[in-house]
């Protein structure tokens, strides 16, 4: 994981169409929601909802970035660059059928001794998705990263 | 069904959840509804040289897990600060219990706000993750 001079780099905004990238039906089903609006469309007609609904967590930093950037400029090692923890603000309800548009920046990128006498590097991503048009912030998320140097 | 989570006291309990065994197909199949490129989920070999003895779960699940126990149960239209900690590696075959509890409640001009505990625990009882979720509405 890259943490020097990374601090305030500003990645790319995104725009997608979540029914071209996600799949709401999977995610409800692996995190045992039993919501029909999830599964079904017309469910979701019937509950108010354009589209199928989205969970806020279904959001996250990678939709927000394009991936070759996660390597290029972080460097991350999956598995070895693991997810810790995130705060997280909730705002609208996003469906399915809602242009979104992602942003994600570097808040903080350090290094610290753990306990055990360790190195370990810390990066802090932020990341806010908005629905494009309406500006309506659906979520914003402080993801906290470790990687053991 | 959504409850009238305003008025909530403290120790009220949510509904828990419970999800698993969870498989590598299931780990596969919730990185891919998610477009995660994290190949440890899904590659053995990839998890391997990570030193893993196995693909593992994205933290994802067990941070969706809880956050979407509030959702059920306060609407999931209802805007909410949460902070999460995943805790230890999701491995295949694990079954996760999610719990919620009120642990306070406030109320301030005209406005109630809740703060709720989450925790998701594995099979052996070890902790996998937990949450503090806040609610805030107008009484």
């Amino acid at each position: 994981m890259r943490i020097d001079g990374v601090a305030g780099h500003r990645f790319p905004a995104r725009e997608f169409l979540p029914e071209e990238v996600l799949c709401v039906a999977q995610y409800a089903r692996v995190i045992g929601s039993t919501e029909r609006v999830y599964f079904s469309s017309a469910a979701a007609r019937d509950a108010g909802y354009p589209a199928r609904p989205l969970p806020h967590a279904i959001f996250s930093f990678f939709q927000a970035v394009d991936e070759r950037e996660l390597y290029d400029t972080l460097d991350l090692t999956f598995g070895k660059t693991l997810f810790a923890g995130a705060e997280t603000e909730t705002g609208v309800v996003a469906t399915e059928a809602d242009t979104v548009i992602g942003e994600t920046w570097v808040d903080d990128a350090y290094e610290k001794t753990g306990r055990d006498g360790t190195n370990r590097q810390f990066l802090v991503l932020m990341t806010e998705f908005r629905v494009k048009g309406s500006d309506e912030m659906i979520m914003r998320s402080r993801l906290n990263f470790i990687e053991k140097s | 069904m959504t409850a009238d989570w305003s008025r909530a006291q403290v120790g009220d309990v949510l509904p828990e959840r419970v999800i698993g065994p969870l498989t590598a197909m299931d780990f596969a199949r919730f990185s891919v509804s998610m477009e995660d490129p994290n190949r440890v989920h899904v590659e053995h070999a990839v998890a391997e040289r990570a030193g893993l003895p196995s693909v593992i779960g994205s933290g994802g699940i067990v941070q969706g897990l809880m956050d979407d126990l509030v959702a059920a149960w306060a609407g999931a239209g209802q805007p909410r600060v949460v902070r999460n900690r995943i805790l230890r590696p999701l491995f295949p075959d694990s079954t996760i219990t999610a719990t919620g509890k009120v642990t306070e409640r406030t109320e301030n001009d005209g406005r109630v706000t809740l703060v709720v505990a989450i925790d998701a625990v594995d099979q052996h009882g070890q902790a996998l993750g937990d949450a503090t979720v806040t609610l805030e509405a107008a009484l």
